[in-house]
Parts: C-alpha cells; structure tokens; sequence
C-alpha cells in the first residue's frame, strides 16, 4: 500500500459508514448509547476532509493525522480505540515508503496492542477487537490475502453476537448484550471490507 | 493563582454537565484551579482530545491536574493527554465526577496536599451513605 491507495482506503471506509450509519447507530442502540454510526460519519468525514493536505506527507505520517483526526472528532469511545490503531500503524512504518506483508504483519500487531491497551480489552470481549485480533493474526512475511482479511474480517464480526459484552456500556446488560453485533467490530469489519476492496482495485 | 498546586480538571461528554460541576466546586473552594472541559465543538456530545489538551495547556505548568472523569471515552481520552504530556504530573483519577471532584476540591484546597494525596482521599473519602 502506498500513499494514494492509503488515502484511498480512508474514502472507501467514509463511503461505508456513510451508507450503513443508521445500521451502525441502531446497533449501538442495543449495547451502547446510539450514536456509533454518527460518530464514525463524522470521524471519517473530518479525515477524509484532510486528505488532499496530507497526500505529501509520509506513510507514516499519513496514518499519525488519520489517527489524530479520529480521536478528535469521533467523539465516543471509538474514537481513542481507532485514533490509537492508526497512530501505531504509524509508529510501525516510520521507515516505510510502502507497506508489504512484513510491514503489515508488524503494524497491524501494534495496533492490536494499542487498542488492547487503550481499552483494557482482549479478543472474546466483545468489541471491535474481535475484527481486528484475527486479522492481525492471519497475516505473515507474504503479501495479504485480502479476500481471506476480508473474510476473517467479517467472522470476527458475525462472532460477536454471541459474546457477552465485556467492556464499554455493553458490559453493564451482561448475559442480555448476547444476540447483538458489537457495533465497533461491525465498523471494523467496513474498515477492512473497504481495505481489501482499495487493494484488489490497485492490484487490478 | 501560584504554582505547585493541585488543580481540578473535569472532563464531561456534555459541555453544560462539564460546567456545572466545576461551578459546584469552584463554591468549595474558589482558590482551587477547577476546569472543565465538556463536549465536542459545536455543542456536541463527546470528549476530544483536542480540547482537553487546550485546557491542560491554561494550566500552570508548575501545577499537578488531578482529572475527573465521566463516561466511555472520556477516560481513554484523558488517558491520551496524559500519555502526551509525560512530563507533566497528571494523575486520572477513579472517583465520581461531583463526589469525588468535591473531596479533591477541599483537599486541593488545604495547600501541602499532594497529588497522590489529592487522589487518595477523592477515591476513598466519599461516602454515598457518609
């Protein structure tokens, strides 16, 4: 991935959220306060509004400002979750010009960290980390299968509906949350539909 | 107001939930530095980083801030700021915003209190039932 494709990726994902707000939202509803498909659109809108000032800048400072921008206008507690994973993508490729499977391997490893950290969460807790853990997990040395990310993407996502809600609101409905999508790890899932997407067009 | 004081910052995702709370103890205490920082621009509901850091920025530098907190977000954004600013003597601490924010108040207020005691006292000292 470079630079441009990277941009690319981050309009794909606004595109999404924009599409499924009301989904996202309504989901939010069950095990939060309603307003995660507000929050993305308006995270995403703030960092796809930035985009033609940051196409010079660095790989790594690319995935820094995105991190920046999400944290600031997100406005829940999606936004240091998702504002923390972009900012160690960007500490991962500091020296990277484009990133290739070890680089993605390395990145997507300290974004799980980040996020892990940044929420006091770990994968079976019901949250956006269930998307992002599997994948992280399935990449290596190799270029990414981006049909299987795609796809471990969106297991890790359906997987949610039947954890007990451990962490954010959620956890306060208990055995109740069983039998609602998280609605991070449903965002998550556009995130990385809209990366493989970005990459099978670049490819192609 | 002089340095090496323990000041009070309230983060809040409403910003007139935010204000009212430090209006409630800024009566305690008027000499305690007490902020607040409530909402997104615009009036929205929320917490930013951004303007938690703006607010972290009026303050002395020489003073400690003890951070008062109160749903979602509001903990892992202040937790944020506090990594940023790791030169500064910033603790979050785990205590009701009004509560516990009022114990801090009186606390901060007495003069030789230290951050750690500030802390200290606002997570043990309050009592629903007191």
């Amino acid at each position: 991935m470079n630079n441009e494709q990277a941009a690319q990726w981050m309009r794909q994902t606004a595109e999404k959220l924009v599409e499924h707000k009301d989904e996202l939202s309504k989901l939010d509803q069950f095990v939060g306060d309603g307003d995660h498909g507000v929050n993305m659109e308006r995270g995403f809108r703030a960092v796809v509004e930035n985009l033609d000032d940051w196409k010079d800048l660095s790989l790594s400072q690319l995935m820094q400002k995105i991190g920046s921008a999400l944290v600031s206008n997100v406005g829940g507690a999606a936004g240091p979750l998702y504002g923390t994973a972009f900012m160690r993508l960007g500490t991962a490729w500091t020296d990277v010009d484009q990133v290739d499977g070890p680089a993605w391997m390395s990145g997507m490893a300290k974004a799980v960290e980040g996020i892990a950290q940044r929420g006091k969460a770990q994968a079976g807790d019901g949250t956006l980390l269930d998307v992002w853990s599997p994948v992280a997990a399935i990449l290596d040395e190799n270029e990414p299968d981006w049909k299987k990310i795609e796809d471990a993407a969106q297991t890790g996502m359906e997987e949610t509906e039947s954890m007990v809600v451990k962490k954010g609101r959620g956890a306060l409905l208990g055995e109740k949350s069983v039998g609602h999508l998280d609605p991070g790890a449903v965002s998550s899932f556009y995130l990385f539909q809209a990366l493989a997407k970005t990459m099978d067009e670049g490819e192609g | 107001m002089a340095g090496n004081q323990v000041a009070i910052l309230l983060i809040s995702h409403v910003e007139t939930l935010a204000e009212g709370a430090r209006e409630l103890l800024q009566q305690a205490n008027p000499e305690v530095g007490v902020y607040a920082c409530g909402g997104l621009d615009g009036g929205e509901i929320g917490t930013s980083v951004d303007r938690i850091e703006a607010i972290v920025k009026e303050i002395d530098p020489e003073d400690a801030i003890l951070i008062f907190y109160d749903i979602g977000s509001a903990k892992m954004n202040a937790e944020m700021v506090q990594e940023m600013y790791e030169g500064r003597n910033i603790a979050i601490c785990n205590a009701p915003l009004i509560e516990g924010g009022y114990v801090a108040t009186v606390t901060a207020g007495l003069g030789t209190s230290s951050l750690a005691k500030v802390k200290r006292e606002a997570e043990e000292g309050y009592s629903k039932e007191g």
